[in-house]
């Protein structure tokens, strides 16, 4: 999946929580939940456990911080991706 | 603990209310005036076995879910018994008309609300998660559904209040308890509002127990809206409902200071335990102690029990409906046809449990205000031991059109615990 699809689906999990919409419009990869978002730090344990839902992936308690900024959490998700596409394909190939 | 007629005087400027067959105030009337039972078939009930296959299970409507919760709090809060607590307690509090500042603390704003067992219809989904090793996915709302403090916690927050915010537990007894505690608050000088209700979640988790103590009717599984029949010779046990009930109480002062509109007044009220003496049980109440809770009750309010014109009773369909009658006869001195008007709201909702109390007080508001008496219904059939006490007529069968001036409303509970409220129009 292509860095871009990741952060609109990012985007359209976090949205829900983000209480003055007009903060979306601002969002860059340097933005942060909790400051720039204004989103609680019990709405990022939700968000962890829907990024987990939604992407099929795993997110490790060591790894969570990375969810608070956008970049990050892109990265993060993006390496899970291909980490688990490696694993397919060299299930595949034996 | 209230003990005499003492401080300030306290009123009722907003009513809100969850039940079955009713969500929000305006439903409720029709239903109170409209004479049919609301129990239907329980298909969940039917398929796990229960004796009981009938129920009153409240509804939240879309529309009062969308005003009342955001998206996210919708999907973190799944507790129908939290959901109605917040759905009734705010819609009790824009009835009043009192607003909030968003980031205003008021301290002289309390809340007392009650429950039984909150998230009793979602524990087990959390419980299953643990067991599993799956702890990580019960995400950040079933804490908050777990703890009976949620209701009133929440609601605080809501209305920005700074005084107390209390969850009361006393079984049946629970949502009158909740108002007479705000009532005690008020007249303490500890607030000048109290948002004060009790909540009840429906569902198998929670009946289960008393559908094994056989206190649920079995006798009415095929006829549902007659299964609930407080007062009557075919009365076979209670049938289980859930749902909220909210009352805005106010200082007359503060209320009348700022134009408020009015329901009725809460003169008084009292509650006190039987302790399981001179016959008195688990499930079954020392009349010695109904007695007394009813007179205190009226001492409390500074009413005579001549002044009482209508009896909202507990009244839940079970063995103790006569024995309930003949302290309300002990207490009140009154009996035959000298006693007042009576009329069991049950026989409408059923029975919710620790929400009944205060369901049956919006009722009990709502009669005054509006000036009528919703009927008794299922109970064609008045049971001998109840007609040894009271005459027939009393019973109110048929919707009255009529100004109530003063009413008794009594809750018993499980535990043999009893509280009593004294209501006046205006």
């Amino acid at each position: 999946m292509e860095r871009e699809q990741i952060s609109k689906k990012l985007l359209d999990i976090v949205a829900v929580y983000v209480r003055d919409r007009a903060r979306l419009d601002t969002i860059t990869e340097e933005s942060t939940l909790v400051n720039e978002l204004a989103i609680s730090s019990i709405d990022l344990i939700d968000i962890l456990l829907e990024v987990e839902q939604v992407f099929d992936i795993t997110i490790d308690a060591n790894e969570a911080d990375s969810l608070n900024r956008v970049g990050t959490a892109l990265t993060l998700i993006e390496g899970k991706l291909n980490a688990k596409l490696q694993v397919e394909e060299t299930r595949a190939a034996g | 603990m209230l003990n005499g007629r003492t401080g300030r005087d306290v009123v009722v400027t907003g009513l809100g209310v969850v039940a079955p067959g009713a969500c929000g105030l305006d439903a409720f009337r029709a239903v109170l005036r409209g004479g049919k039972g609301m129990p239907a078939f329980d298909e969940e009930l039917g398929s796990r076995g229960f004796g009981c296959r009938v129920s009153g299970r409240a509804r939240l409507s879309e529309e009062a879910m969308s005003r009342t919760f955001s998206e996210v709090e919708q999907r973190r809060v799944t507790s129908n018994g939290l959901r109605a607590a917040v759905v009734a307690g705010m819609e009790a509090f824009r009835d009043s008309g009192l607003g909030t500042g968003e980031d205003e603390l008021y301290p002289n704003r309390s809340v007392v609300f009650g429950v039984g067992i909150l998230g009793v219809d979602v524990l087990k989904t959390g419980f299953d998660l643990i067991d599993a090793g799956q702890s990580k996915r019960l995400g950040t709302g079933m804490m908050e559904m777990q703890m009976p403090s949620s209701a009133a916690a929440t609601l605080a927050a809501r209305l920005g209040a700074g005084g107390a915010a209390t969850c009361v537990a006393s079984a049946c007894a629970t949502g009158t308890e909740a108002v007479l505690t705000g009532v005690d608050r008020i007249r303490r000088g500890l607030a000048d509002v109290v948002l004060a209700g009790s909540t009840e979640a429906d569902g198998h988790h929670l009946w289960g127990g008393f559908d094994a103590m056989r206190v649920m009717t079995r006798a009415s599984n095929d006829a549902p809206s007659a299964a609930s029949r407080p007062l009557s010779a075919t009365a076979a046990g209670f049938v289980p409902a859930s749902g909220a009930g909210a009352l805005l109480l106010e200082s007359r002062e503060h209320a009348e200071q700022r134009g408020a509109h009015i329901y009725c007044e809460i003169r008084g009220g009292f509650v006190n335990c039987g302790a399981r003496r001179n016959g008195g049980s688990m499930t079954a109440p020392n009349p010695v102690a109904m007695r007394r809770c009813i007179e205190s009750a009226l001492r409390d309010a500074g009413v005579s029990a001549d002044e009482i014109e209508l009896v909202s009773g507990h009244l839940t369909a079970t063995a103790g409906d006569p024995g309930e009658v003949a302290a309300w006869c002990d207490a009140l001195r009154r009996g035959g046809a000298g006693f007042p008007r009576l009329n069991a709201p049950k026989s409408i909702f059923g029975h919710a449990l620790s929400a009944s109390g205060a369901i049956e007080l919006v009722a009990c508001a709502l009669e005054l205000h509006d000036g009528f008496i919703h009927p008794s219904l299922n109970c064609e059939d008045l049971h001998p031991a109840v007609l040894g006490h009271i005459a027939s007529d009393c019973v109110v069968r048929e919707l009255v059109e009529t100004q109530v001036t003063t009413l008794a409303k009594a809750s018993f509970g499980f535990g043999d615990v009893n509280a009593c409220a004294i209501l006046r129009r205006g």
